[in-house]
């Protein structure tokens, strides 16, 4: 073992096979202890760092409103950034607070089961769209529940979750594929499809159907976990070839992907 | 052993800022990856071991939080280890900023091909739901990092040079007294 030890070919055959022990475990659910220790410890740092960062995003946003209003208003600069700084902290708080309650509005209304979560980080894979939820299976989230902001608007579904968090693949990760209706006379059906974390997509909607910039866009509540009429965007763009069997539409999501902080999962009633 | 606790806990540190907070905004998300940077630093700097110990444990973290199979992060952050350590083992004896800026560009194209090829390799055996997908968004990334890692690597390199230089020269005045 020793010898094994000093030489390069036998760490390199060592880690490998390291590698592969570890991998097997984890797909026969060996590891899953594990998994779920680290997440829950690192959860509290999760939170500390992901909420400076939001800090740190609502100044940079502070200071392009104060630019605005320093053309409007010289003589008011001074006591609105003295008040917007200490009152920074309170906004955080009471903005995660007006989006709980009008998610809750939104669930109540509805008669859905929900859990509410906090967006703790980036999935480690820089070019895709998945955040990660402060919330898991202990919490009664399945893969494939949909996951909503604010008053109702689509913007994901759950991709994985353990037993303490959840990945969320976001509406506009090319990997995502949502059955959606247009919301015209004649509810036209398509799929929306994610554009690279850019844009939204639907695709396959009938020819002959009528549909224009402006239209709503909402879940057609064919898939399985999620209803119908949540809203996800509105439409953009119609992309129209003549020949075709179907049309396009470029969907302009109702909501900013980048500024996600608190969503919540429907779940199944009586999951 | 103190010391590797510390570094134990700079490494977990690293990677959960990463993941929390630099991904956060989105323009640092496709120029920089810190762990890399991090990981590139230490196997040149101090030295291979302590850099294979920084690979496993930020390898196993994120793939805990990655949307892959596991395994992935884990392999991708342990090849660019071996490759800098072998390939530059006469550079690395005298370590230039040179040395860490070629470690660092090679390191970043391997771990992107590592994670491109393995990614895809597996969604092939059904074993990954989703896959990296090779586009021009991908090599935006992949020229974008490399500028980026290159700034980010000398700056850092001239800072420990800067400081090591200044440590020296106390610790000589202090031998002379």
């Amino acid at each position: 073992m020793k010898k094994l030890l000093k030489s390069r070919w036998g760490i390199i055959v060592i880690i490998i096979a390291g590698i592969l022990i570890l991998v097997v475990l984890y797909r026969a659910n060996v590891l899953n202890p594990v998994e779920n220790s680290v997440t829950y410890i690192l959860k509290p740092v999760q939170s500390f760092f992901s909420e400076t960062a939001g800090k740190i995003k609502n100044l940079s946003n502070y200071f392009q409103n104060t630019e605005e209003l320093k053309k409007e208003n010289d003589k008011l600069k001074k006591q609105i950034d003295e008040l917007t700084i200490k009152n920074l902290g309170l906004e955080q708080k009471l903005e995660d607070s007006q989006i709980f309650s009008e998610e809750l509005e939104f669930i109540t209304s509805h008669q859905y089961d929900s859990v509410s979560g906090k967006i703790i980080g980036y999935s480690t894979a820089e070019n895709l769209q998945i955040v990660i939820l402060n919330k898991g299976q202990t919490h009664g989230i399945k893969k494939g529940y949909p996951v909503i902001v604010n008053n109702g608007i689509l913007i994901g579904k759950i991709l994985e979750t353990n037993s303490q968090i959840s990945k969320v693949l976001l509406l506009n990760d090319n990997h995502s594929e949502i059955s959606a209706i247009i919301q015209n006379e004649d509810r036209s059906p398509g799929i929306i499809e994610g554009q690279f974390g850019l844009s939204l997509i639907m695709d396959f909607i009938p020819q002959d159907q009528k549909i224009q910039k402006g239209q709503l866009v909402t879940s057609s509540g064919l898939e399985e976990n999620i209803p119908a009429d949540i809203v996800i965007g509105e439409i953009n763009e119609v992309i129209k070839i003549d020949g075709q069997l179907f049309q396009q539409a470029i969907i302009k999501p109702s909501f900013n992907y980048e500024l996600l902080n608190i969503v919540t999962v429907i779940l199944p009633i009586n999951a | 052993m103190p010391r590797n606790i510390l570094f134990i806990i700079f490494i977990i540190l690293i990677t959960v800022f990463q993941i929390s907070f630099l991904f956060e905004f989105s323009f640092l998300r496709n120029y920089v990856n810190l762990i890399l940077i991090a990981l590139v630093f230490i196997t040149v700097m101090v030295n291979s071991k302590a850099g294979l110990i920084f690979a496993i444990i930020s390898g196993l973290i994120l793939d805990f939080y990655s949307p892959f199979s596991f395994g992935i992060y884990l392999t991708a952050l342990i090849i660019p280890v071996f490759i800098i350590t072998n390939l530059f083992k006469k550079l690395l004896a005298r370590k230039t900023i040179y040395t860490l800026i070629a470690a660092a560009l090679t390191s970043t194209v391997i771990f992107q091909i590592a994670v491109l090829l393995i990614s895809n390799l597996l969604f092939w055996f059904n074993w990954n739901e989703i896959n990296y997908t090779l586009n021009i968004e991908y090599l935006y990334t992949l020229l974008r990092q490399l500028i980026t890692h290159t700034i980010i690597i000398s700056i850092l390199f001239i800072i420990t040079n800067f400081l090591s230089e200044k440590l020296k020269s106390k610790f000589l005045i202090s031998e002379r007294i």
